[in-house]
């Protein structure tokens, strides 16, 4: 029988020796004359497609632009000093578009890391808890009762302002047939919300982004439109609102004091 | 700050107008499409984030495969031609140095 303790000796040992690429670590559990065999490599390979498939899952739009071989290297490199902290590999990647940032055969693909970015936020909206979207008929209040009420926002609603048209040129990249991108230079906004069973993306203007950003920061439903026509007088603010309930970004509604 | 306390008194008033009015288009809205919705729901699109049974959940025999290979070296080639950027087009092709 192995006692607990010298199997978790030779594990650390052979995580070790996995992932600093010699056998030093678990020589003393090798036979005689074998120093580096052979069958390190298949777990470390194993390891290696486990991250890499990983990171392309979570990351798809970064993976169409640049393509399987390009991406599988990069995510080489990037498992290989951020190795998975937890067996789950759902939510792997986290610090990925940074790393994009600073890795330099990126530097041609500026756009890269805000791609990365916003499929994370995707991959976040897909594992984010449940939520029931409220149905219009919950906003059919008296008008000073709706504008008093503070809005509680979906678990999974992420959004984001960015200052070019990143978020344009990630939902073209989506498509199934790109095709020909234009990376715009005005600012744009992006959406991303799971109100059912399946995530939904769509830009974002600059008056919605700060009803957005005013609700999620406690305002009343008041304040925040208010917020909104701030941003943009020019806004439509009733169709604004009226998107937002669509989307399904609301999931309740507190009274507030009408005063 | 005066500014802000001028307008502050129309802004809401026209707030609380905005949000029934939107309220009421959303109930328009959302009627109809109701039912159609629905029926979208759960269907994935292949080659995006939302077809698998989760990351990293893949076991496929990998001995040979050399993850290694320098191939970001490489000039990026994805399913996109060009992308057309302030800086002119053709972003995925870096300019020969």
């Amino acid at each position: 029988m192995t006692p607990v303790g010298e199997l978790g000796t030779f594990q650390d040992a052979f995580a070790a020796a996995l992932a600093e690429r010699t056998a030093a670590p678990i020589a003393g559990w090798l036979p005689e004359g074998e120093t580096d065999p052979a069958g390190l490599a298949v777990y470390r390979n194993t390891i290696a497609k486990g991250c890499i498939d990983a990171l392309a899952a979570n990351f798809p739009t970064v993976a169409s632009l640049v393509g399987d071989d390009w991406f599988g290297a990069a995510a080489a490199l990037f498992a290989r000093g951020n190795p998975p902290k937890s067996a789950a590999l759902l939510a792997y990647g986290a610090g990925f578009p940074d790393w994009l940032a600073r890795f330099p055969p990126a530097d041609d693909l500026p756009y890269l890391p805000a791609m990365a970015r916003m499929d994370g936020m995707w991959t976040t909206a897909l594992f984010a808890p449940e939520g029931r979207p409220l149905a219009a008929e919950a906003f059919a209040l008296e008008p000073q009762a709706l504008a008093a009420a503070r809005p509680r926002l979906h678990p999974s609603l992420a959004f984001a302002w960015f200052d070019s048209g990143l978020p344009g040129l990630w939902l073209a990249a989506r498509e199934p047939q790109p095709g020909e991108m234009e990376l715009a230079e005005d600012p744009q906004g992006v959406l991303i919300v799971r109100p059912h069973e399946a995530v939904t993306a769509r830009l974002l203007d600059r008056a919605g982004h700060a009803f957005l950003a005013a609700a999620e920061t406690d305002a009343t439903l008041g304040e925040a439109i208010t917020a909104a026509a701030e941003a943009d007088p020019a806004a439509d603010l009733p169709a604004l609102f009226a998107a937002l309930i669509a989307d399904g970004v609301f999931v309740g509604l507190d009274p507030g004091d009408p005063a | 700050m005066t500014r802000t306390v001028q307008r502050t008194p129309a802004l809401a008033l026209a707030a609380v107008f905005a949000l029934s009015a939107g309220a009421a288009m959303a109930r328009d809205d959302m009627k109809p499409a109701k039912t159609e919705m629905e029926k979208c729901y759960g269907v994935a699109k292949a080659g995006q984030n939302d077809c698998k049974a989760g990351a990293g959940t893949s076991c496929a025999g990998t001995s040979k495969v050399d993850y290694q290979a320098d191939a970001w070296k490489k000039v990026a080639k994805g399913t996109c031609v060009t992308i057309k950027t302030p800086n002119g087009t053709g972003s995925l092709t870096p300019p020969k140095a």
